[in-house]
């Protein structure tokens, strides 16, 4: 086989990654994701199967792709930006949250506790990547056609709202009055699939393979190299953030 | 004193406290749901409606510092009416802050589970303690006890303008949103809070005539402490225009350009900064005047603290982020909801209730005798 193509799927190599990191001491793991612009095609495929892991209600979206146009007519370009929480080494979200329902896990992500959060909505004013959104409460059930035997209608929405949500472990429940709705609610890079050694879902969906994710102190890690490139960048680096994402440019 | 009771406004208060009823019943229903905000404009009407009334409650703090520190004998009968109004203005915006969280019943976490790293904490704190304070100097006033109401106007003063303070601190934070962002803005908050308070404790003093000289005094207060607010909001924007972040120029055309332009230039600017500026200086000998610009202040400072909060927020974290996924909810653009127009309605018909019976409920707040000078 030519030596320009891969011999792996990523996707296999991030895995066996993924176990060794598990493996280790969990203090000393700090979870990084880089998105390659070049390869991303902008089928908005990872923000649907994030929404569908985290059974998110309409208008919370933890992973939104937008669109870039590039340069000016007629050279022009269009390039993609998915974007995830950026899981910041130094939040803004957290330090303004009153009641502290919001904190950096051990391996760097930003959690929020659900039932602590009061939905002040600050630390959503305070993410310079907008990167939280609040849920508001809303049903795709609401005005949604039903008719018998329709396989989308509303019976098929309301099998979906009433799954159970998988984050941080609890049982949420059906979707209704309790938690998350009236939290504020964010990207958590899938830590309930790590747990249980998968990988998170806008990485496993992601069809043209341009996002992966990895144990950012493994230096014989995807994503450590890919950091190291030349073509390694964050958003906003001039906020001091520095932010557990990054892109390939 | 005046303690007769202006029917027609009665009757106006009654509409906000039958659209209060309503909006509190929805905030029961339906939470933020009921709400037209987003997770791009998570800050709206309650929060300017908020904003709002912690400014107009700080004219108990203005007129303590002013009789206490000052020496401003004049203003010593308007004592009781200062904490009054700060009292109805705190309680209207506690309502409207508490019924704008999506998790209201945990606002016991704040004692459980405080963060000291938060400017909200901190404002939550201090809102507590200028509560505290304002009723201990309310119940002070009714005893007439001199000394108790010196005590607690001294107290009042560190914890108003740590409050008013902290009311700032809470934007100027927000690095994302270089409008709000900077030290000038606590400074402004201050400023504003102490014109618009003083400016509502003028404006309650003519109306319930209690007290002739002390609205001509404070009336000339509040025009130095408008001078100083313009100065201040000038230098703001400056600075912002100056520094020439692009998110605080869209920020700023937003302001003077976007949807909500009508607030910053027909409230805030023409009505409460340049008409009351022409009308206080000609206030030496008409009360009935000055009462009146103040009024027009209080009217601007609900199109300040609009142009203050909606604007800043109409402006994409990241080019394209608005875009990227659509949803109502996910939208720069912010139009309040029935409820929350009825909320904002509701609080302002509460203190609108609250200001129409004062002289009734609390007459030893207002003074003691009959009022010997009328109003013009």
């Amino acid at each position: 086989m030519s030596g320009s193509l891969p011999t792996e799927d990523p996707l296999i190599r991030m895995y066996r990654e993924l176990k060794r990191a598990l493996a280790k001491d969990q203090s000393q793991v700090k979870w990084a994701m880089v998105i390659d612009q070049a390869k991303c095609i902008g089928c908005h495929a990872c923000a649907v199967a994030c929404a569908s892991e985290n059974r998110l209600g309409p208008g919370v979206i933890y992973r939104p792709v937008i669109e870039q146009e590039t340069g000016t007519y007629p050279n022009v370009g269009r390039r993609f930006l998915p974007r995830p929480c950026m899981q910041c080494e130094n939040p803004p979200c957290v330090s303004v949250c009153p009641v502290t329902a919001t904190w950096k896990n051990a391996q760097g992500v930003t959690v929020i506790d659900y039932n602590r959060c009061i939905g002040c909505r600050y630390c959503l004013a305070a993410c310079p990547y907008g990167a939280r959104c609040s849920d508001f409460g809303g049903f795709y059930t609401t005005r949604t056609a039903e008719e018998p035997g329709l396989v989308q209608g509303r019976y098929a929405a309301r099998a979906y709202e009433k799954q159970n949500a998988p984050e941080y472990g609890q049982p949420w429940g059906e979707r209704g009055k309790g938690s998350p709705v009236g939290n504020a609610r964010k990207c958590h890079f899938c830590l309930h699939r790590l747990e249980v050694g998968q990988l998170p879902s806008c990485v496993t969906s992601c069809v043209g393979r341009a996002t992966y994710f990895g144990d950012r102190t493994d230096p014989a890690a995807l994503v450590s190299g890919l950091i190291g490139s030349a073509r390694a960048y964050t958003l906003k680096p001039e906020l001091g953030t520095r932010p557990a994402v990054f892109y390939l440019g | 004193m005046n303690a007769r009771v202006n029917k027609p406004l009665l009757y106006l208060s009654f509409i906000g406290l039958a659209a209060l009823a309503y909006s509190v019943v929805d905030v029961f229903i339906h939470r933020t749901g009921g709400t037209h905000l987003g997770s791009y404009v998570p800050w709206g009407m309650g929060v300017v409606m908020y904003l709002l009334f912690v400014g107009f409650s700080a004219g108990g703090l203005l007129v303590s510092a002013l009789t206490q520190m000052f020496g401003v004998r004049e203003l010593k009968p308007l004592g009781g009416l200062a904490t009054y109004a700060a009292l109805v203005a705190e309680v209207c915006a506690g309502i409207a802050i508490a019924s704008d969280l999506g998790r209201f019943e945990r606002m016991f976490n704040f004692l459980l589970s405080p963060s000291l790293t938060s400017p909200m904490w901190w404002m939550f704190l201090f809102f507590s303690a200028v509560l505290f304070v304002s009723f201990m100097k309310a119940w002070a006033f009714a005893k007439r006890d001199d000394g108790l109401v010196a005590f607690w106007s001294w107290v009042s003063i560190p914890v108003g303008l740590c409050f008013y303070f902290t009311n700032g601190f809470f934007f100027s934070v927000l690095t994302g949103h270089g409008l709000w962002s900077g030290p000038v803005v606590p400074l402004l908050f201050v400023c504003a809070a102490l014109l618009c308070g003083g400016a509502l404790v003028t404006a309650l003093a003519w109306w319930s005539m209690t007290n002739r000289e002390g609205v001509i005094r404070l009336g000339c207060v509040v025009q130095l402490l408008l001078v100083a607010f313009v100065v201040l909001e000038g230098l703001w924007l400056w600075i912002g225009w100056q520094g020439g972040r692009v998110e605080t120029l869209a920020a700023m055309r937003n302001l003077s350009a976007g949807p909500g332009a009508w607030a910053f230039w027909g409230l805030h600017v023409f009505a409460g900064m340049a008409l009351p500026l022409f009308l206080l200086p000609q206030t030496e000998d008409n009360p009935g005047l000055a009462a009146w610009a103040c009024l027009l202040i209080l009217v601007g400072f609900a199109g300040a603290r609009w142009a203050f909060v909606v604007p800043a927020q109409s402006v994409p974290m990241l080019p394209g982020l608005d875009t990227a996924w659509q949803h109502p909810r996910l939208m720069l653009s912010y139009l309040p909801s029935l409820a929350e127009w009825s909320m904002a309605a509701g609080v302002s018909g509460l203190a609108l209730f609250g200001f129409l019976m004062g002289p009734r409920f609390f007459p030893g707040l207002y003074g003691s005798g009959p009022q010997t000078t009328k109003a013009s």
